[in-house]
Parts: structure tokens; C-alpha cells; sequence
């Protein structure tokens, strides 16, 4: 029954009408009402995301639940949607990442809390409409539409430096996004169509390949972030509420990435052979220059914005590692344990720096301070949240049985196999990402109690029990049973390995 | 005996621990904050400023200075349209 209705299309409308109807329910009800409502809207969204996993067929590589509509016919645009093994677990993601978010959200933001729920259904909705959008001048506007819930959640809720943070995030993120327009439109003029299928059957010379590889390389290493475009990321980060900041580590990040995946690897894929050595080299600095970066810092959100950076940098080094792979090994497993690897980061790096980023915010609500130095011993007086915390702490760097071990591993392992001192230093995440991560547990969970204001702390309640537990069972969920999520995409990625290494001159 | 594993542990303290420590600080205060953070992005965006005091200057206000350059305009369209 499920499969005839138009999921897609549900999935993207049914959060922004529900936004908005929060935000009529705001202003003629009182907040409690707009709350209720915002929940069930996100609870259904994540439920008819639900059969997009059960009635996914994961032998084929083709898109699935596709619609297809004229839209804009002057310039030839469509409402073409459609998702795959790579989008569909991301749009998942979003949709369950919103509810967590909702929850988390709701007794803390007190001031126009109706306005706080509706620009985060908003934004789900825009950010499922990246994911399932197969048309250019579609993905093209909900990528840049979702910026601006963003913008105002975290302009309006944050912190002190919170104008300075979310004008440089939106000028940053969208000074980039402006090249992927132009390559697009250029795609357009030359192709004839805005299809993003058809761009990928779309043969170009090299240079101009080159081109247009650095044009969507703007728009995505702005996003994922990569170093040296990463530094709106620990500003937007600390400044944003809670809410923002999960959501922007848990799904913002992965938009960058899946840009790579079904933008630039299949478009451009003679130019991304090219540049390969480009992409991996800012990926391990990612990886080694920002994890002593999140090393020294001495706030909780800023460590854990590093941390993101530096996890992201797997992600971009899985995908770009192909061709050396296929070039030493001489078959296209090892790349495709690579690709599988990144992904798989990404799915679980969203519950783990959402889980960091709530584990902050919960003792954020009680302190009001982010600093380190302002926090020790709070296993002390919050025991039950020292566990979660611990816990996240561990998936965060990479112990196995987590999902945050699964995703490197694999990445490191077929690192292995392009080059040893690209696994070498990707490995050294192994050391950086303890080394940073443990030391402020240590700091501010164990130990003796540091101050008054600790002494004083309350242990976590059922809500905030509740969100945490949920994130803890996914986390520990796929670091020991990753295989629902490898199988789905499987034809996907065996499917982009093989158009990467067809040369398209 | 006891010494011996004293020194190794104050040894991995100061060298690694530190060094990385020294390492994070210098790349974060160096690379991020000051060249990324202060040159390019806060430096583009005090370049967008400086930029517009001077060249809000050409707007004068004054109808002569408009004819005057409206003249040079047609001057210039002129020269480059006979040559």
C-alpha cells in the first residue's frame, strides 16, 4: 500500500507544512500546543520515511520511488525525485535526527519556541528535498533554501557571537554553493537538460572537466567542510543552540559529501582521477592538522566541531582513494570497501556527533558554560549521564563495537591498499581522535567534583534520558550490525565505482 | 627500577603529550586563526569595507561631475566604436 503513494514528495512537504503549521499554531495557541504538534509532524515524517528502507530493492542500482513532473518547462526544469542506496539512508537520517531534535528541544528553548520547531521541520524537509532531488535546478534551490532555517536557528537561539557565526556560515556555505551554479547552468547549456542523470552521461574534455570539477569542489568542500574552507564550522557550531547543532554535524556535513557521491565523482570523473591527489592530501590534513587542532581547545563544542572536521576527512579520503586502489590492486573490491566505508562513516558520524553535541547541551542547560575548565568530576552528581557521555566519547574515537569504528576501518583498511602512508596517517586518527576525545572526558566527567556548581548538577530526566538512550542503541545498533546499511548500498556504490572508472573523454 | 619507568613516563608526557599539544596550539593560533580566519575571510571582508569608502566617493551629488563623466563616457564609446 506504502509503495503507491508518492513517499518522496511526502517525505520533503509534510515537515514544511508542518512547519508552518507550527508557526500558525504559535501565535494563536500557546507554546505547549505548538510543541505537541511539531513532534507529531516530525514522528510521521520519520514513519513514512520508513517504508523508503523496507521497500527499497537493494538489487538495483536504478532510482527508486521516482516522480517525475514538468515544473518550470521554459527552462526545461523538473520535479524529478528519486532516491538510491546512497540517499536513502541519509534522508533516514534526517527524519530521525528531526525527532531527536524536537525532543531535545523542548522544554530548553523557551523564548518563540513555536518559531525554533518550525524552521527545524522547515529544514528537514528542504534538506530530504537535497537528497531526493534527481532534476539540477531542483537540488540546486533546496540546497540553498535550507540555509536559511539554518541562518535564522542559529542568528535568533545562539550564543553571544551568534550574528557573526551565522552571517559567516551563510556567506561562507553560499559563496561556494554560487560556482555550482554556474557549473550547473553551464551543464544545462551544453547538455540541453537539467536532468542530473543525464549529466552524468554527459561527455566533456578534460579541461573543461577540470573546470567544472572545481566549481562543485567549491560548493562541496565549503560543506563537508574540508581544511581549508572548515573554519565557519567551529563558529557556527559554538554558537548555534543545541538543536542547530546537531542538526547542522549530524545532516549539513553529509550534504557536502553526498555532493562528491552524485555530483562530482559521476559528472567529472577524468578530472576527479586527476585531482585525486588534491582531495586526498586536504583530506589526511584534515584528519592529522585537526585533530591537534581539537586537541588544544577549551571549549566542549568547539573540540567536538574539530572532531566533526576530522571525521568528515575519512569521508572525502574513502571516496577519492578509488583509483590508486584500482591501480595497485588491479580490481575494484578494495575501492568499493573504501566508498562503503565513507558512507557508513557518515550515517553513524550523524548519530555520534549529534549524540557529543546533546551530551554538551544537556550540561550546557544546566551551567550555561561550554568551557572545560568550568566542568570536572560530574560522574559525581550525573552518573547516568556520564555513561552516555562515556559512551559517545568512545564511538567518537572509534572504539570497536561502536559505529564509529566501522565506517574508519574500512577506510583505513583500503587506504591500505592505494598507498601505506595514506593509512598511516588516516591512522593516526586512531591516536589523535583518543587522545583528544578522552582527555576532556577526563577532564571534565571524571575526577573529583571541581566546583560548587557542579556539586549542585541534577542527573539527567526521562526526556533527556530518553533522546540519549535512542542515539546509544543506533550507535551501538550499527557498530555491531552494520550489515543493513552496507547491503542497501551495495548496488549503488558498485554502480558509481563503474561509471567513476569508465573515462569519459 | 622505579626510576627507570619515572623517566619514561615523564618522557612520553613531555614529548608526545606535549609536542601534540604544542602542535595543536601552534597550527589553531597560526593556520586557522590567524591566516585563515584573520586574512582571508575576516581580511576579504574588511577589504568589501574599505573598498566602499572609497568608492562611495565618486558620488559626489554634484549634477557636474555626473555630466562631466557621462562626457568622458561618450568620449570613450566614441573612440572605441571609430577605432
Amino acid at each position: 500500500m506504502f509503495s503507491d503513494w508518492p513517499l518522496l514528495s511526502l517525505v520533503i512537504w509534510i515537515p514544511v507544512l508542518g512547519g508552518i503549521v507550527v508557526l500558525v499554531a504559535g501565535s494563536y495557541t500557546n507554546s505547549a500546543t505548538a510543541r505537541i504538534i511539531a513532534l507529531l509532524f516530525s514522528i510521521i515524517t520519520f514513519v513514512l520515511s520508513i517504508p523508503l528502507y523496507t521497500d527499497f530493492n537493494t538489487a538495483t542500482a536504478a532510482m527508486q520511488f521516482t516522480e517525475l513532473s514538468p515544473w518550470i518547462t521554459a527552462f526545461k526544469i523538473n520535479y524529478h525525485l528519486g532516491i538510491d542506496g546512497i540517499s536513502m539512508p541519509l534522508i533516514i537520517l534526517t527524519t530521525f535526527m528531526t525527532v531527536i531534535v524536537v525532543i531535545a528541544g523542548w522544554e530548553v528553548i523557551q523564548d518563540r519556541p513555536a518559531q525554533y520547531m518550525a524552521a527545524f521541520l522547515i529544514m528537514a524537509g528542504l534538506m530530504n528535498g537535497v537528497f531526493a532531488a534527481l532534476d539540477a535546478a531542483l537540488f540546486y534551490v533546496f540546497w540553498e533554501a535550507m540555509l536559511i532555517p539554518m541562518f535564522i536557528a542559529i542568528g535568533v537561539w545562539g550564543g553571544p557571537r551568534r550574528v557573526y557565526a551565522t552571517i559567516k556560515f551563510f556567506l561562507y556555505t553560499f559563496f561556494g554553493s554560487v560556482f555550482m551554479l554556474i557549473a550547473l547552468l553551464y551543464l544545462r547549456l551544453e547538455s540541453g537538460s537539467f536532468s542530473i542523470l543525464d549529466f552524468h552521461a554527459f561527455k566533456m574534455d578534460l579541461d573543461v572537466q577540470i573546470l567544472i570539477f572545481i566549481a562543485f569542489l567549491l560548493a562541496f568542500a565549503v560543506k563537508v567542510p574540508m581544511w581549508p574552507v572548515h573554519t565557519w564550522l567551529p563558529d557556527a557550531h559554538v554558537e548555534a543552540p543545541t538543536g542547530g547543532s546537531v542538526i547542522l554535524a549530524a545532516i549539513m556535513l553529509k550534504l557536502g559529501a553526498y555532493g562528491f557521491l552524485r555530483f562530482s565523482l559521476p559528472i567529472t570523473p577524468d578530472a576527479s582521477h586527476h585531482l585525486d591527489w588534491l582531495m586526498i592530501s586536504l583530506s589526511l590534513i584534515a584528519v592529522v592538522y585537526i585533530g591537534f587542532v581539537a586537541l588544544v581547545q577549551q571549549d566542549m563544542k568547539k573540540l567536538i566541531a574539530y572532531s566533526s572536521i576530522s571525521h568528515m576527512g575519512f569521508v572525502t579520503l574513502g571516496f577519492f582513494i578509488a583509483w590508486n586502489i584500482l591501480d595497485n590492486t588491479g580490481k575494484l573490491d578494495g575501492a568499493a570497501m573504501g566508498m562503503q566505508g565513507a558512507i557508513v562513516q557518515m550515517i553513524s558520524h550523524g548519530f555520534i556527533s549529534g549524540a557529543m553535541f546533546l551530551v554538551v547541551g544537556v550540561m550546557y542547560d544546566r551551567l550555561h558554560s561550554r568551557e572545560i575548565s568550568a566542568y570536572g568530576g560530574v560522574v559525581n552528581t550525573m552518573p547516568k549521564f556520564a555513561a552516555f557521555a562515556v559512551l559517545f566519547a568512545m564511538a567518537n574515537a572509534g572504539l570497536p563495537g561502536t559505529s564509529g569504528f566501522v565506517g574508519e576501518f574500512m577506510v583505513i583498511l583500503s587506504a591500505f591498499k592505494a598507498n601505506f602512508w595514506f593509512a598511516f596517517l588516516a591512522g593516526t586518527t586512531l591516536i589523535l581522535g583518543a587522545a583528544y576525545t578522552l582527555w576532556m572526558v577526563k577532564r571534565v566527567i571524571f575526577g573529583d567534583v571541581k566546583n560548587e556548581n557542579v556539586a549542585k548538577l541534577q542527573d539527567i530526566n526521562n526526556r533527556e534520558f530518553l533522546f540519549l538512550s535512542i542515539l546509544a542503541v543506533m550507535v551501538l545498533l550499527f557498530g555491531v550490525w552494520p550489515a543493513p546499511l552496507i547491503e542497501v548500498m551495495d548496488a549503488s556504490v558498485a554502480n558509481l565505482l563503474q561509471h567513476m572508472m569508465q573515462s569519459k573523454l | 627500577m622505579l626510576e627507570n619507568k619515572y623517566y619514561f613516563d615523564r618522557f612520553n608526557e613531555i614529548f608526545f603529550a606535549g609536542g601534540g599539544r604544542g602542535i595543536g596550539r601552534g597550527l589553531w593560533q597560526f593556520g586557522d586563526v590567524k591566516i585563515i580566519d584573520g586574512l582571508i575571510i575576516n581580511g576579504s571582508a574588511h577589504f568589501v569595507g574599505w573598498f566602499a569608502g572609497v568608492i562611495r566617493r565618486v558620488q559626489t551629488g554634484f549634477l557636474y561631475d555626473y555630466a562631466f563623466a557621462m562626457i568622458l563616457g561618450l568620449i570613450a564609446l566614441i573612440w572605441l566604436f571609430v577605432m
